[in-house]
């Protein structure tokens, strides 16, 4: 069975704010602030640098689903099919 | 969304500190910001205190933090504090006048990915840099930046302060970074510390400012490192933040860790605490000249189509030429090219 993690890319700090996350590349010291609700991103995006499916119970939550889909595509996080045995 | 979000909020913490880690230096620059600053500082933070203060600010995760000074090599720690830094995942900014570099130390900052190195050189040429930063700064300067090329250092630029003895050779100094791969950063010449004595020789005229916004506006690889925004124009405004980040996502943390909005706002009148007594975190969020800065109008400049370009400007320059805050920056550049 695949499950799905987010990981933060090579070189991208993230810190949660009032009006969501605020990312740091440390390649170019660049800031990229996303308003989001913060409340629905797991601690462990701050804490390890990455969301597990189990990292929070409203995984299926189609809000979330949407928030993680779009940092993807604007290449703040990474989507990794892991397998599980 | 950014500008929106950081004129009407604050963040939890500052997102990069500058830190002038040693009050010492081994140069007399005649624009320098940090000397005769209101602290006679009691001294240098220890290393102890240093790695404590890092802990801190890896807590509250800040990104970055930009270590200057005085002359930040002129420290024996300086390695170690930066390596405690890059281990918890800081980015480190060195501004140096580049005098102490040699190939040793050359080669151990070019292994550290998380650091960027700043040179200042004020002039293309040694007469017109050493005028302004002493004798023989010059080619030891451009030694240290030889020595970092070479090592192969990622991260290089080189630092000119912007004043009237230098302006003809900003092109020059473009080249001459160019020719060593580093970048060019244009800083704003000030009126803090003991730039105040040069100010009437040192600042721009109207005609360069208006030549210099021209410049970066051609020249936009050329980095501008602080408060440009009253003097940009248009088209450089996606390239950096257009609008003053002290005590919105920076502050300055002084050799003895007295902490104030900003480098050029070191003044008994801004003192905001002391990391040594009082976390940074619980400074950044109740100190009163904090809020002042935070909640600035400059009234004059609020119908002025420029407003969203620049926000008025830097209060550094406005606080030290008109002894108020809330007045439009005076080398804005609207009013400048409505009188000439």
């Amino acid at each position: 069975m695949d499950n799905t993690i987010y990981k933060l890319p090579s070189g991208l700090r993230v810190r949660k704010e009032a009006f969501g996350l605020l990312f740091y590349n440390v390649k170019d010291t660049n800031l990229t602030f996303v308003r989001v609700d913060g409340d629905l991103i797991p601690d462990s995006l701050w804490e390890k640098g990455l969301i597990a499916p189990e990292g929070r119970g409203g995984k299926e939550d189609p809000k979330y689903l949407k928030i993680l889909k779009e940092l993807v595509k604007r290449g703040l996080l990474v989507e990794t099919r892991i397998s599980e045995h | 969304m950014k500008q929106e979000y950081l004129s009407t909020k604050t963040l939890s913490a500052p997102v990069n500190v500058t830190w002038e880690i040693t009050g010492r230096c081994n140069l007399n620059c005649r624009h320098c910001l940090s000397a005769g600053t209101a602290q006679n500082h009691a001294g240098d933070m220890s290393l102890e205190q240093c790695r404590r203060f890092i802990d801190h600010l890896d807590r509250i995760r800040v990104f970055q933090v930009n270590i200057g000074g005085g002359e930040p090599f002129l420290r024996e720690d300086i390695l170690e504090i930066l390596d405690y830094c890059h281990l918890r995942g800081i980015v480190t900014c060195i501004s140096t006048n580049g005098v102490l570099l040699d190939n040793e130390l050359a080669k151990k900052l070019a292994r550290m990915p998380l650091t960027y190195v700043q040179i200042s050189i004020d002039g293309a040429t040694p007469e017109t840099n050493d005028r302004i930063r002493g004798e023989g700064s010059y080619a030891r300067a451009l030694h240290g930046v030889d020595c970092l090329t070479r090592q192969g250092l990622k991260n290089l630029s080189i630092n000119t302060v912007v004043v009237r003895v230098n302006f003809k050779e900003i092109h020059e100094l473009y080249r001459l970074a160019r020719f060593y791969g580093a970048k060019t950063r244009l800083s704003r010449f000030r009126p803090a510390g003991r730039a105040r004595e040069a100010w009437q020789e040192y600042h721009l005229t109207k005609q360069q400012i208006l030549e210099l916004s021209a410049y970066l506006s051609e020249y936009k690889d050329v980095l501008t490192g602080d408060s440009f925004f009253s003097i940009t124009a248009e088209d450089r405004k996606y390239l950096g933040l257009n609008m003053c980040g002290a005590a919105r996502m920076t502050c300055c943390v002084a050799p003895d860790g007295s902490v104030y909005p900003c480098a050029f706002l070191q003044e008994g009148y801004f003192y905001a605490g002391n990391v040594l007594e009082q976390p940074l975190a619980e400074i950044w969020r109740r100190a009163d000249s904090f809020d002042l800065l935070r909640n600035i109008e400059k009234e004059a400049c609020m119908a002025c189509p420029r407003f969203d370009l620049c926000h008025g400007g830097c209060p550094a320059v406005a606080f030290f030429l008109k002894q108020e805050l809330n007045c439009p920056d005076p080398e804005c550049i609207r009013q400048i090219s409505e009188q000439e």
